[in-house]
């Protein structure tokens, strides 16, 4: 079962979304230097690939944060 | 001589800090969970704020603006990764570590090595071991603004670092930690407020697609991913955050402010609200940084980019509040830094060795003495100027991350030993130094294309491991009350 009566998750689920969850912080820390590099064109003075960044630093707080209500949260 | 607009407003700015201090005063008793941790009751704006300011120093006003300038936006690429990053220690270890401080009583950092290892020797190694970082942390941050002052503001030099230490060492004397989190506190909106205003005039009024394109007649590739000397590769950005995301987190007077919050809430807010601030200046730093190419192509000193880039711009007061922010940043990481350091010395060396009937408020009189030390001997080393300041304050961050390792796993390794510590704390940052560019002892080409600071961590976190598998654990008791399971939080 990947949740208890409760409707939370069970420790072992919620290891798994954590780590995964952390796969894909890395993952979009990484991919994305590679993704966006020949993104050049400016706007604002800045260059493309910087104004996705942010985007992706953004994203990367939200992975985060949901990464850490599993950590915090009472489990099974 | 006269005084300047822009010393005037430097001078006021100063004595605002100290009234802050004298005001905080008031409500502060002279015993060590309120000199040291404001008896733990610090919510989460503060304490976001208080991380924002103790981590954003002389680096991000001047050596972001350098460095950026020099080889491009890589530099918020990393600090920007870094950041989310810290905050899955601040919400991890951080509460962690807040919930063993407050059932155990712990206030210092080498307290809680002490205690979870069972091991006074190893506290000590790892303050003597922190304590080099620490005093480069001071220094670089003294050097910062000693050099902008005197350039800048027309202070020389050593009258600037004579005049920072002594107003830090009164504030932080009289009010102790809560003096220090509250002038953190405004010197966090001082700084986010002036380089976010400064973004906003270049963009909007001078504009900043004419300046990039100057910046970019002047250093072709400036503006790219890797930088003009393609530097910043993916993997070296990847690896500086990671080393500093074990150092930053890692910082004794970091982890101290762990101990500090009002609750385990308040620590997980506090570590998101520090990515919302922290991440925009990184970038207004970065992107000034590179703009000012296009302004002041050829700086006598490319620490200075960013004040100069602003003197340029604005009238006199702006700049002057500039330099103020400047120096608030500074200022609030130097203090933190000095208050740990001289607590860490006082209960855990002091009171633990030489004098162990002494009483809570004799302990604090031993800091508020260790205070007046520690911050003449940063002061000493600031006047001797060993290196710049990006490199300097790097060296302390990464260093810094190499002694985590004890703190962060005996948090939730039940097999972390005593013996691991000690490994750890020789092995990493004896080679983080060896490594160190500005010491040059070992070449570079060791690194294998990573970040030096990286290797180090590696090391130091493979040694602990590997020494603690084959070394006796502390009786299981002590481990289960100074460490917690990593699933089950801090409830």
């Amino acid at each position: 079962m990947c949740s208890n009566q409760t409707g939370r998750l069970t420790l072992p689920t919620a290891k798994y979304v954590f780590l995964l969850l952390l796969a894909v912080l890395l993952t979009l820390a990484v991919g994305h230097l590679y993704a966006f590099e020949e993104l050049t064109a400016l706007s604002l003075g800045l260059p493309a690939w910087l104004w996705l960044q942010l985007v992706v630093v953004g994203i990367m707080l939200v992975v985060a944060w949901l990464a850490l209500g599993l950590v915090q949260r009472e489990v099974a | 001589m006269p005084v300047t607009i822009a010393q005037a407003v430097f001078v006021l700015y100063l004595l605002g800090v100290l009234l802050i201090g004298v005001y905080a005063s008031r409500f502060t008793t002279y015993t060590p969970t309120d000199f040291y941790v404001a008896d733990r009751t610090v919510g989460t704006f503060v304490l976001g704020l208080t991380l924002v300011a103790t981590v954003l120093s002389a680096f991000t006003v001047f050596g972001i603006g350098a460095t950026a300038s020099q080889t491009g936006l890589g530099a918020f690429s990393f600090l920007a990764i870094a950041a989310v990053l810290y905050t899955l220690f601040f919400s991890t270890v951080g509460t962690t570590l807040f919930t063993v401080s407050r059932e155990m009583d712990v206030v210092t950092p080498s307290e809680y090595v002490r205690e979870r290892y069972a091991s006074p020797l190893l506290s000590v190694l790892y303050l003597g071991v922190t304590g080099i970082f620490m005093i480069a942390l001071i220094a670089g941050q003294l050097i910062g603004g000693g050099v902008a002052l005197d350039a800048l503001v027309d202070i020389p030099y050593v009258q600037a670092v004579l005049a920072m230490a002594a107003f830090m060492l009164v504030y932080i004397h009289i009010a102790g930690y809560r003096g220090v989190i509250w002038s953190d506190t405004v010197q966090s909106a001082v700084l986010f407020g002036v380089l976010g205003g400064v973004v906003l005039y270049v963009v909007f009024v001078v504009d900043s697609s004419a300046l990039a394109e100057d910046a970019l007649a002047e250093t072709p590739d400036l503006l790219s991913m890797t930088g003009p000397i393609e530097n910043w590769t993916p993997l070296v950005v990847v690896t500086a955050a990671l080393a500093f995301a074990f150092g930053v987190p890692g910082y004794p007077h970091t982890i101290q402010r762990y101990f500090s919050a009002g609750d385990d809430t308040v620590m997980h807010r506090a570590g998101f609200l520090f990515a919302i601030v922290a991440i925009p200046v990184y970038f207004f730093g970065a992107v000034l940084g590179v703009w000012s190419v296009g302004v002041i192509p050829a700086p006598e000193n490319p620490d200075y980019v960013i004040p100069l880039l602003i003197e340029t711009l604005f009238h006199p007061v702006v700049f002057g509040i500039a330099m103020a922010g400047a120096t608030a940043a500074l200022m609030s990481t130097a203090d933190s830094v000095a208050l740990t350091m001289s607590s860490m010395i006082s209960r855990d060396v002091y009171r633990e060795f030489v004098n162990p009937e002494a009483t809570p408020r004799h302990e604090v009189r031993v800091t508020q003495l260790l205070l007046a030390l520690v911050i003449a001997v940063s002061v000493a080393l600031a006047l001797g100027r060993p290196a710049g300041i990006f490199p300097l304050i790097e060296f302390a961050v990464v260093g810094f991350a190499t002694t985590s390792a004890p703190v962060f796993l005996g948090a939730y390794w039940n097999r972390a030993t005593a013996a691991g510590g000690v490994a750890s704390l020789l092995l990493g940052p004896s080679l983080t130094i060896l490594l160190f560019p500005d010491v040059g002892v070992l070449p570079s080409e060791l690194t294998f294309g990573m970040h030096y600071g990286f290797v180090g961590v590696l090391v130091a976190y493979l040694s602990f491991i590997l020494v603690s598998l084959v070394t006796a654990p502390p009786a299981d008791g002590t481990v289960r009350a100074y460490s917690r399971s990593f699933w089950q939080g801090n409830r």
